[in-house]
């Protein structure tokens, strides 16, 4: 009779609300990366945990982003960038020359922070890449369109309108879109670059709602300014300053009581 | 009934806070029927139990209040989502004040445990205690069921109690000058007696949360209070005059 329902746990005790510990999916060894000369981020290592949602946070030009982009290999087509360190997917290298990027590709998927869906159909947006990777007859691919739109939570929205343009959809839908376009080639973890920064209030709960059910069946690795959002949507939270990780830990304690003052600075809103 | 919200977890934080609230609610009560029990028929372990239990009393509504401030940090609730949220702090803090003004009880119950009292005391303590146990019982249902209604009708039956209390309250001062030989056991009573109506009072508060929870307005205007022992001479009543 005096126990608080256990679906509810505080956040102060943040470590408690995940009631397991995952098995890693993707561990950062030793990650260095350079523009040219420039490095821009210095011996970060981190594991992401299986189907669980992890934030980066912190100022701008501090490192997130790039750090982000290295997991799908994203700088591969700029000759002056370069990445130093392992990044291990299940324990295999992706940053081995001899992963194919075109498998890393389908096990990574990845949203942008501004709603970049193809000039063609809702359809054949979705469709673009289970095209170029599988083959499936027009049934099967009308089946995987849908399960995409479905779990991208858009569905209802254009399923009377698949043959229509995808430019004609609003900022929010055609967020959900690429989330779903990315989503299409079943992948393992899902990279979001401030996927709700140019979205409404509206828009950015749908899109956040939809992180919590893609959860579920994804690992999800996000960035994010928005230090509430990374509070709300994230089981671990990273904080990152000028190349390097300052901290890392569950999401809970990071925001209550985090250990390094610099991550205290930043999260009270005292630099950044 | 409001829509739910677009991401779900923040209405099953809410949902979260209601029930954690009803239990806190629950046990809060449970110890200030416990005290009550412990004084009038003298049973000293169970007064034991319930001084033991306030520590965890006041874990569960630190934890409630924690989780409280976690929504607001989190989800920045805004206009009734608001109301709602601060609604639980006020109402934590006074559950937590109603297990410790049944503590107190407890722990006079164990000064008084070898006494006995006048049958006609233990009844009308007896009859405040129910008074104002069923008063924190109304005031959570209607925060619970968010029935503005309920919780004005609640709210006013405070009076009940404070005319009660300001009873006994004269008899307990009159019957301490006829009898000064049990004067520790009375002003013992006059403490618990004054517990029980300020529990009524704390379940009054709940009341008005649960007022403004419901209809997004305070309740108005300002409550009578009949709690006169505060300006009680000593004299006796008017009426008896």
């Amino acid at each position: 009779m005096t126990e608080f329902a256990p679906a509810f746990s505080p956040f102060s005790t943040g470590a408690h609300k995940i009631s397991t510990r995952a098995p890693a999916k993707v561990t950062a060894q030793n990650l260095s990366f350079y523009y040219g000369a420039n490095k821009t981020l210095k011996n970060v290592s981190l594991i992401i945990q299986e189907k669980r949602v992890t934030a980066l946070i912190g100022p701008s030009g501090c490192g997130k982003s790039t750090l982000l982009r290295i997991f799908n290999r994203m700088y591969a087509i700029y000759p002056k960038q370069r990445a130093e360190g392992e990044v291990l997917l299940d324990g295999e290298n992706v940053l081995d020359p001899r992963y194919s990027i075109n498998r890393l590709r389908t096990k990574v998927g990845m949203v942008f922070q501004k709603p970049v869906p193809f000039p063609m159909s809702i359809y054949d947006n979705v469709a673009y890449a289970l095209r170029h990777y599988e083959t499936l007859s027009r049934s099967q691919m009308d089946h995987r369109v849908e399960e995409a739109l479905k779990s991208a939570a858009i569905w209802d929205e254009v399923k009377d309108k698949l043959g229509r343009s995808a430019l004609g959809l609003s900022g929010g839908q055609q967020q959900r879109l690429c989330v779903a376009r990315a989503i299409a080639l079943k992948p393992e973890v899902l990279l979001l670059d401030e996927p709700t920064s140019a979205l409404d209030p509206i828009s950015t709960a749908k899109i956040e709602q939809l992180i919590d059910e893609l959860k579920v069946n994804y690992t999800v690795l996000i960035v994010t300014h928005n230090m509430q959002q990374a509070a709300r949507v994230s089981e671990f939270t990273g904080f990152m300053f000028l190349g390097e990780l300052i901290e890392f830990g569950v999401t809970g304690d990071i925001f209550t009581r985090p250990t390094n003052k610099k991550t205290e600075d930043y999260i009270t809103g005292r630099f950044g | 009934m409001s829509n739910p919200h677009i991401v779900r977890a923040f209405d099953q934080e809410l949902k979260g806070l209601t029930n954690n609230t009803r239990v806190l609610g629950q046990f809060a009560g449970t110890q200030f029927a416990d005290a009550v029990k412990a004084l009038l028929h003298g049973d000293w372990s169970l007064a034991q139990r319930v001084i033991d239990q306030d520590r965890r009393l006041d874990a569960l509504r630190t934890e409630l209040s924690t989780a409280a401030a976690t929504v607001i940090a989190r989800r920045q609730p805004l206009a009734t989502d608001l109301d709602e949220v601060l609604a639980t702090f006020r109402i934590a803090e006074d559950l937590e004040r109603i297990g410790d003004l049944a503590k107190n009880i407890a722990k006079r119950a164990t000064a008084v445990a070898s006494a006995s009292f006048p049958p006609d005391i233990v009844t009308r303590l007896d009859r405040l205690s129910t008074l104002a146990s069923d008063h924190l019982k109304g005031a959570l249902e209607a925060y619970l069921a968010r029935d503005g209604e309920r919780a004005l009708i609640v709210r006013t039956q405070d009076e009940m109690i404070d005319t009660l209390y300001t009873e006994i309250f004269s008899d307990m001062v009159s019957r301490l000058t006829i009898d000064p030989s049990q004067a520790i056991g009375f002003v013992h009573l006059l403490f618990c007696a004054k517990n029980i109506e300020r529990i009524g009072d704390h379940a009054t508060h709940i009341a008005e949360a649960a007022y403004l929870i419901a209809t997004g307005h305070r309740p108005g205007p300002e409550r009578r209070r009949l709690d006169e022992s505060s300006t009680h001479t000593g004299s006796p009543p008017r009426d008896e005059t």
